[in-house]
């Protein structure tokens, strides 16, 4: 029941603190724009009065995007490379945002203050980035020993001394589940090894990171089943999503758009309540087993 | 002169005698005048038959085969008694003898074919660790007279200084075969198959077996191609080429393992089980090749349709595969006969090769193919389809119409391509033949534009090339894409109608025969001629010479649009005292307009051009596309707004479509559409990726 309780609390929490969800998202908002703007003036310039590109709008034309990539590949390099680094420069921010957010929600009675919100920002960063650093790693090893087991179990030696593609599918199905539940666990440690951090504030990484472990595989049902509601949400609303998108494109690129931008504000919404109702559920557990 | 009409092959049905050997031996005859009439008399007398017979065959039918070949699975060889029958198709002596051993391009890493193929890649390390090589060993040859052939024959290398390549044979006739004239050559030989060589081999119990057997090689009379005096036409076996052979009957049995399926060319007349074995025996007629394939894991379909013996070989696990097979293999017979004429031979096997005989996939061989999949494909991903369309249309071009691959594979593998292209279009969708999946879409014809323009150097070679000379990994791309474009492109100027009626009149002049590449541009110039008159000059070989033998791009371009408003009429015109004064007319705006266009590349084709007045007026006008610059003026009350070079995409060799239109204004909603678009995709990549945050 705790799970459930605390998935609803997640939900409040979320609502409670309306104003850091709409900077989230207006973060989002901006490093997407930053990354988006060049390209107005490169396809002005470089197809904008051409025949071709008006037809392309109506579709998937795989013609004119062959040619635009090869005629202008270059100049549209450049727009992806820097947004690629938007992208980088978004991943560092969701880092110094993340001490914030966990900050805030620490104190999840209290009304929402901005200044807790930027000091938490600024006083967990260099502890989430290395935390951020030390789970891509482990997801990196995660990925690479299922990869390995994959690559020993389909394909054995070399793919042109393989009997079939039977076994490549095989073991596809058995691995592919497996390492999406480890992938989840990975996550899932992440969120409680943040959390763990911010409740109990200390500065080295290494014991948070052991507690948050063991935290979790002692209340493994609670944590487990929270993690699953938090997935089926945003499962569902990627669902709702896809399946809406279809109705909405008669309402033009304004329809779309607006349409994209509510998808946005829902999946930032889900990661607060995901961090929320974490945080609410931890603090339910007593204090002998965060330690 | 020793005329030998009697001299017939054992196993071949006695048959009248064609006309076309008939007239070889007239022309030989000049040399004895006082027989002439004699004999000329009897010629014609023996050549009526043919003549009105209803059974003649449709080839010459210059090299049939009889074999005997016993497969061991356990040594991983061949065992072949092989009779072979030749017939002198010239007006010349023939003194030897040339067979192609393909088998010996895989028997070291020394071949002119490993050289190529530059290492061999993955194969070559597969047959070093496994001792997979191949060799081809004749062991006995003799001819119909008794005179031993063995220790005569030597190797050569017609086409480099490759002492260490043996894959052409020579063998010095003791007794010259005349012209017309036939010889009965018989053979014992052991191949040892390659562990999945190219095309052909072996892997675990399945067996490819293509180019398996010593195979003559083609004499062509003086005329022929490229021909200026009778010549063996035998290459060595080269990294990019497939192959060249002539007409025949064959009959060949089969033995194998009991318990193995065997698929092959031709008809299976029977089959005969002798204690572990199974002996199967086919006949193909009028063909210039025979390939089988074996294993005990096959599994059949088989259907009629339309009077032709289909017969799909699966492995189990791509039983599922058969309804997407039959769906193209219907609509690829469907196309081919109305456009070509009916499939020539009575049945076709098509061969779904198991992943670890992927060695023979995409291949085809006198009415039996191979194709690719895997078990998990989606609907979507339309290889296999492409793969059978493609390799059914090479019954038509390639083993019909049996040019020479090895120097003219446009003809075939072009042509083949183009069509292939034709047919996936019709039937799955213009844009969506090739992959339709996830959201991507692509044509097949689109494909082939996009692979052609995607070589890094599309100029590194013109089309009429020989193949084994394609430099920087070109050949395919080349010889598949740009004819495709090339013919897309002449379907383009004179019509889809036009264009396959040239392919009709092809097919129906030089099946079963080998034509050249002046003999399809012959077809293609009396087609046009005939239809359209000088419409595009005396011939068409201003194209082709562009096209085939060039290596120049086609690149088009709206340089500008101006709409100037036209200065109001002044000054002096009739009378020298009479000054006109300007007079503005206020209810109307008069402008001048001039659209520049731009030829960017040097080829140079004849297009339209429409033109798009602000008014919703448009003016197709004609442009011969040889000025390096043109202009268009109008004068009236209403701008052009845009202009379109082509606007049909006629001119498919055009390398850019982006800049054939310019629109006077930008398009700025589409801009904006654009923009927005990215930029939502930012925010679920920059929100994905925060997870890790």
């Amino acid at each position: 029941m705790k799970a459930f309780t605390a998935y609803l609390m997640g939900y409040k929490t979320a609502l409670r603190n309306g104003r850091m969800w709409m900077a989230l998202y207006l973060f989002n908002v901006l490093f997407a724009f930053l990354s988006a703007f060049p390209l107005s003036g490169f396809l002005s310039k470089t197809v904008g009065q051409s025949l071709a590109f008006t037809r392309s709008l109506q579709g998937f034309d795989y013609t004119f995007l062959r040619d635009f990539l090869r005629e202008y590949g270059q100049g549209f390099g450049q727009i992806m490379d820097q947004a690629l680094v938007y992208a980088v420069l978004y991943l560092l921010l969701s880092v110094l945002l993340i001490g914030g957010v966990l900050a805030v929600f620490r104190r999840w009675a209290e009304p929402f203050r901005w200044a807790a919100f930027w000091q938490g920002c600024t006083h967990f960063f260099w502890r989430m980035l290395r935390l951020s650093i030390y789970f891509l790693l482990l997801h990196g090893a995660v990925l690479a020993l299922f990869g390995f087991v994959f690559f020993k179990m389909g394909i054995g030696s070399s793919l042109l001394e393989l009997d079939t593609e039977e076994s490549i599918i095989r073991a596809g199905r058995i691995i592919l589940p497996l390492y999406l539940l480890a992938a989840v666990l990975v996550f899932m440690l992440h969120d409680y090894a943040k959390i763990h951090v911010v409740q109990v504030d200390q500065r080295w990484l290494f014991r948070p990171i052991w507690q948050a472990i063991r935290l979790v595989f002692r209340n493994f049902g609670k944590v487990a089943l929270l993690y699953l509601l938090n997935v089926a949400s945003f499962l569902l609303l990627t669902g709702l999503y896809w399946w809406l998108s279809g109705l909405v494109k008669g309402g033009g690129i304004g329809g779309i758009f607006l349409f994209g931008q509510a998808f946005v504000i829902g999946r930032i919404g889900l990661k607060l309540v995901n961090l929320g109702s974490a945080t609410w559920l931890y603090q339910q557990f007593p204090v002998d087993s965060k330690t | 002169m020793r005329l030998r009409f009697a001299c017939r092959p054992r196993s071949i049905p006695l048959q009248p005698i064609h006309p076309y050997f008939c007239y070889l031996y007239l022309l030989k005859l000049h040399e004895t005048m006082y027989l002439r009439p004699f004999i000329a008399s009897i010629i014609i007398l023996l050549a009526l038959p043919r003549v009105f017979s209803q059974n003649q065959p449709p080839s010459l039918r210059t090299a049939s085969y009889d074999m005997q070949v016993r497969l061991d699975t356990a040594q991983k060889k061949v065992f072949g008694n092989e009779i072979l029958y030749w017939k002198n198709p010239s007006a010349d002596t023939v003194r030897e003898l040339q067979f192609h051993l393909y088998y010996n391009a895989f028997k070291n890493t020394e071949s002119t074919f490993v050289k190529e193929q530059g290492g061999f890649g993955l194969f070559l390390e597969a047959m070093k660790e496994h001792c997979g090589w191949s060799w081809m060993d004749i062991q006995s040859m003799r001819d119909e007279y008794g005179n031993d052939l063995t220790q005569q024959m030597h190797f050569i290398h017609p086409d480099d200084d490759n002492a260490e390549d043996q894959t052409v044979l020579r063998v010095p006739l003791p007794r010259p075969v005349l012209p017309g004239a036939s010889i009965r050559v018989e053979l014992e030989w052991v191949a040892k198959l390659p562990r999945s060589g190219m095309r052909t081999g072996y892997k675990r119990e399945y067996y490819f077996m293509a180019q398996w057997f010593p195979k003559v090689g083609v004499y062509e009379p003086a005329g022929t191609r490229f021909a200026e005096k009778g010549q063996w036409n035998c290459h060595q076996y080269h990294a990019n080429v497939e192959y060249y052979s002539d007409f025949g009957l064959y009959n060949v049995a089969i033995t194998v393992p009991k318990g193995f399926v065997v698929g092959a060319s031709g008809t299976l007349m029977g089959t005969k089980e002798a204690g572990d074995t199974q002996t199967w025996t086919y006949q193909a007629e009028d063909v210039i090749d025979f390939t089988w394939t074996a294993s005990p894991h096959f599994v059949e379909v088989k259907e009629e349709y339309k009077g032709i013996q289909l017969r799909l070989l699966f492995y189990p696990y791509h039983l599922h595969l058969a309804p997407r097979y039959l769906t193209v293999i219907h609509d690829a017979i469907d196309f081919c006969a109305e456009h070509f004429g009916p499939y020539p031979y009575p049945g076709l096997t098509i061969v779904d090769p198991p992943l670890h005989g992927t060695f023979s996939s995409a291949m085809e061989y006198p009415s039996i193919i191979t194709t690719a999949a895997v078990c998990v494909l989606p609907q979507g991903v339309k290889t296999p389809e492409i793969l059978i369309a493609h390799e059914f249309v090479h019954q038509y071009f390639g083993q019909v119409v049996a040019t020479n691959e090895q120097e003219e594979a446009w003809l075939d593998e072009g042509i083949t391509n183009y069509y292939e292209a034709r047919i996936m279009d019709e039937y799955y969708g213009s844009q969506t033949s090739t992959i339709d999946f996830l959201g991507f879409k692509m044509g097949n014809m689109n494909s082939n534009r996009a692979d052609f323009f995607g070589l890094s150097d599309p100029q590194v070679s013109e089309i009429a090339r020989t193949s084994w000379q394609f430099k920087e990994a070109s050949y395919h791309t080349i010889t598949y894409s740009k004819t495709t474009l090339l013919l897309r492109t002449l379907e383009g100027m004179v019509g889809t109608e036009t264009l396959d009626e040239i392919m009709r009149t092809y097919y129906e002049r030089w099946k079963f025969r080998h034509p050249g590449g002046k003999d399809f541009i012959a077809v293609a110039n009396e087609v046009v001629f005939q239809k359209f008159g000088p419409l595009f000059g005396e011939n068409l070989d201003w194209f082709f010479e562009q096209g085939l033998y060039g290596t120049g791009m086609c690149d088009y371009a709206v340089a500008a649009i101006a709409n100037t408003p036209k200065p109001d009429r002044a000054g002096i015109f009739k009378g020298l005292d009479h000054c006109v004064q300007p007079v503005t007319d206020t209810t109307e705006e008069a402008y001048h307009s001039v659209v520049t266009l731009h030829r960017l590349g040097e080829l140079r084709f004849p297009l339209e051009v429409r033109i798009q007045f602000e008014d919703g007026k448009t003016i197709t006008e004609q442009w011969d596309g040889k000025a390096r610059s043109k202009e268009f003026s109008y004068e009236g009350t209403t701008k052009v707004v845009s202009a379109e070079i082509d606007p049909e995409q006629k001119i498919y060799l055009d390398k850019n479509f982006l800049n054939n239109s310019l629109n006077l204004e930008p398009e700025r909603a589409g801009v904006r559409q654009r923009v927005f678009q990215f930029m939502l995709w930012m925010q679920q990549i920059m929100q994905s990726i925060s997870v890790f945050a």
